[in-house]
């Protein structure tokens, strides 16, 4: 079509359309990471708030109270606030952390230089996307300043308690609503980002790169937009709908005979279930959505600093696409205490478990990557093996939890707030450690301190299993989710000392996390610099300098060779046979 | 929305693609709302079926027959330049389909069946409306169609069928939702 001279492009001079309103993929996807590391350091704060309250809840602390008169009445956080908090924590993490890290940033910057793209299909469409969750960020935000606060009903929103308005709590007012108009907001930015991905991986790879020559991580990023394209309109139909019930007068949720507030409510006909299963079908393809980047990352780095190919890429690449398919079918398994058939718990059951086979292929074949492998111990490697790590101790509980029988015990205990935290929390936080630090050099131009980032690791994964592994106890016990206190309950009190441990080990895995933003701000200005290919990877991104130009491949579009693993080939002088190099022109004639 | 130049992206079958995208990711919506409404039925003794007023057939005739104007159309732009004629005649046709839908909620609103009424109008109004909206982005991509059909552009094909798979999936969604909630 067009002759390759004329493909070169330069940046776009003026700031704002560089740096503000780009259309650069790469601009983007920084754009994203810079709006997850907010959120991260909002969520995780609030975190902290909470493991005060719940390791001290009757310790006054006149400075907060200072600092929020509202929510610390006489310097205890009020239940109320506490559920507030617990509320915002969950969806800035959740929504603007881990759904758009791993697959719009640093999918954004990366899914379309490992195809050989220049771009995304649609780069203003992309720009929109960033934009509109920006907005629905700071709609979520504008909650907190609103009469009432922040909502309490958690980030499921469970009706009645979410569709009432301000007759059922504080923050069910005015707060609930605009928590509601953000997450509508984020539905449509999410679809459109994903839209984009889907029509980037499909039609925009450079010549020779076949779908089974794609990076795992291309195959991770593509899923997941495929689920977060068909899950999200899903979420947004049912966000209309309570929207309608706390607007309109409507009772698609609402049931005869509530009392709240000391009123009868008069409005019937709905049904709060039917609320569950339209946000757990989205919400448990969410999950995937969240974990099947990440589990690309772990697979492309494993293998990178094991200097050998991914052990079954056909198999991975089937499992990363059946994950995400049964994702779709067991939405079921988050609603076992909801008074569900036996049977249809048995048949959600059955489809849940069988998300263990592909998550069993995937590990076995992580492990069998590392199996007689040259291992780095990067910086990098040690959060890919932190990831490995957390999917399985986070996995195995979560087949305890897909049986009903054991479930209506766990469920809404901490054993549940346990399992989500490992495997969706930890692990896809690990991956963004981990794919900040594969591919810092990449997108700055200077490598991460590996010294810090050991430091990092080590401390964070010993406190996060401080955290989690106790409280699968204090779950097993019987201490529900959502209560901003224990003491009450005879029969959690000697487990106050277990919770106490939880908050100092919760403080520290907060503390560490100032070595991992000192490690950024300082790498980004003083850092080592780098090379084009500093880790001897094989992909395309690894071909263009660190970093990369605008038009990324600039004149030439790169043509591939090869498979995007092929480390340690025999016959070759190096240990790794970059994608794009041709065949036979290595080995000695 | 314009794709960017390269060798590798062929713009077209990009636009194609997002457009089947954009209609799976529209389905899924409606499938969640259409599940919610049969779910609602059993949940209570008070569910009533939606009579069906004479409207509704006068307004699904004139959107089918928007649909066949459409095609007519896309036919005809392959062919020659210009605007043609059936494109306008669609973009009429879909507006008075707005104005019948409009009509019809006057109608239900003195038949005592609002919004909040009951589940079956609520549900009556909501998905109605999410369809209208499509309806109005879809007339809204009729006006830029016609608007980009004037003179002879090589992309005149493609854009207008892309514009026309979009608005036969608005006939399409609307017989699903009149199977939904009237049969």
């Amino acid at each position: 079509m067009t002759p390759d001279t004329a493909l070169h492009v330069d940046a776009p001079k003026s700031f704002l359309r560089r740096w503000i309103f780009s259309t650069d993929h790469k601009v983007i996807g920084i754009q994203y990471i810079l709006l997850g590391l907010f959120s991260a350091i909002l969520g995780t704060s609030l975190s902290m708030l909470m493991r005060l309250r719940l390791a001290w809840p009757e310790t006054h602390f006149p400075l907060l109270e200072k600092l929020m008169p509202e929510g610390f009445p006489g310097g205890v956080m009020s239940p109320e606030f506490y559920l507030a908090v617990l509320t915002i924590h969950g969806t800035i993490m959740v929504f603007f952390l881990l759904t758009t890290v791993p697959l719009a940033g640093f999918g954004n910057y990366f899914l379309p230089i490992q195809i050989g793209a220049r771009d995304m299909a649609f780069p203003v469409l992309n720009m929109l996307s960033f934009w509109t969750t920006f907005v629905a960020l700071l709609v979520l935000l504008a909650s907190l300043f609103v009469e009432g606060g922040a909502p309490i009903s958690g980030w499921t929103v469970y009706p009645p308690l979410s569709a009432l308005g301000k007759i059922a709590g504080p923050g069910l007012g005015a707060g609930q609503t605009l928590w509601l108009c953000s997450i509508a907001t984020f539905c449509a930015g999410s679809m459109m980002g994903a839209l984009n991905f889907i029509v980037t991986t499909l039609n925009m790879r450079t010549a020779g790169m076949s779908l089974m020559r794609m990076p795992l991580t291309v195959w991770g990023w593509f899923t997941a937009a495929s689920v977060a394209l068909l899950a999200f309109p899903v979420l947004l139909g049912g966000g209309i709908l309570l929207l309608l019930d706390r607007l309109a007068g409507t009772s698609f949720f609402l049931a005869a005979g509530m009392v709240v507030s000391s009123k009868v409510i008069t409005r019937s006909g709905g049904s709060p279930i039917l609320w569950q299963h339209l946000f757990w079908f989205f919400g448990h393809p969410e999950v995937y959505i969240i974990i099947l980047p990440g589990m690309g990352v772990t697979s492309h780095i494993l293998s990178t600093f094991s200097r050998k190919p991914v052990f079954a890429y056909k198999a991975m690449v089937l499992a990363i696409f059946s994950i995400g398919f049964i994702g779709f079918i067991v939405w079921g398994h988050h609603m076992f205490a909801s008074g569900m058939s036996p049977v249809v718990g048995m048949v959600f059951s059955l489809l849940t478990l069988t998300v263990g086979v592909p998550s069993a292929i995937k590990v076995f074949n992580w492990l069998a990557t590392l199996w007689g492998g040259r291992i780095q111990c990067t910086a990098a490697m040690l959060y890919a093996l932190g990831f490995v790590s957390f999917f399985v101790s986070g996995g195995v509980t979560g087949l305890l939890l897909a049986q009903p029988a054991i479930d209506v015990y766990f469920h809404d205990t901490y054993f549940v707030v346990a399992h989500f935290h490992i495997i969706m929390g930890l692990a896809a936080v690990f991956s963004i450690f981990a794919a900040l630090q594969f591919w810092f050099p990449k997108m700055f131009g200077r490598h991460m301190s590996e010294t810090l980032g050991k430091l990092h690791f080590w401390i964070t994964i010993v406190a996060v299993y401080a955290i989690f592994i106790p409280m699968h106890f204090l779950g097993m016990a019987g201490a529900p989710r959502r209560y901003a206190q224990f003491t009450e309950f005879v029969y959690l009190r000697n487990l106050q000392g277990l919770a106490t441990h939880i908050s100092w080990a919760a403080f520290l895995a907060g503390a560490a996390q100032l070595i991992l933003l000192f490690n950024i701000f300082y790498s980004l200005w003083k850092g080592k610099k780098t090379i084009d290919n500093p880790w001897s990877a094989t992909t395309l991104e690894w071909v263009i300098s660190s970093p990369p130009p605008h038009d990324n491949f600039g004149d030439t579009d790169p043509v591939v060779h090869r498979g995007p693993y092929e480390y340690s080939v025999p016959g070759d002088p190096t240990d790794f046979t970059l994608q794009t190099t041709a065949p036979d022109s290595r080995r000695p004639q | 929305m314009t794709a960017t130049v390269s060798r590798r992206n062929t713009p077209d079958k990009a636009l194609f693609m997002g457009m089947w995208l954009v209609i799976a990711a529209s389905c899924m919506m409606f499938t969640g709302l259409t599940s919610a409404y049969v779910a609602s039925q059993g949940l209570g003794p008070a569910w009533e079926q939606l009579s069906i007023r004479p409207l509704v057939f006068i307004n699904t005739a004139i959107l089918l027959l928007s649909s066949a104007t459409m095609e007519h159309a896309r036919r005809r732009a392959a062919r020659e330049p210009g605007v043609p004629s059936g494109l306008l005649v669609t973009l009429t046709l879909g507006i008075l389909f707005l104005a019948g839908q409009i009509a019809l909620f006057r109608q239900m609103g003195r038949a005592g069946y609002y919004l909040n009424t009951g589940r079956q109008s609520s549900f009556f109004y909501v998905l109605t409306s999410l369809h209208g909206l499509h309806v109005m982005a879809g007339l809204v991509a009729l006006a830029w169609l016609a608007h980009r059909l004037r003179g002879s552009n090589p992309r005149r094909a493609v854009r207008t069928n892309i514009v026309s798979l979009f608005w036969h999936f608005m006939g399409c969604l609307w017989i699903w939702l009149l199977l939904v909630l009237y049969a």
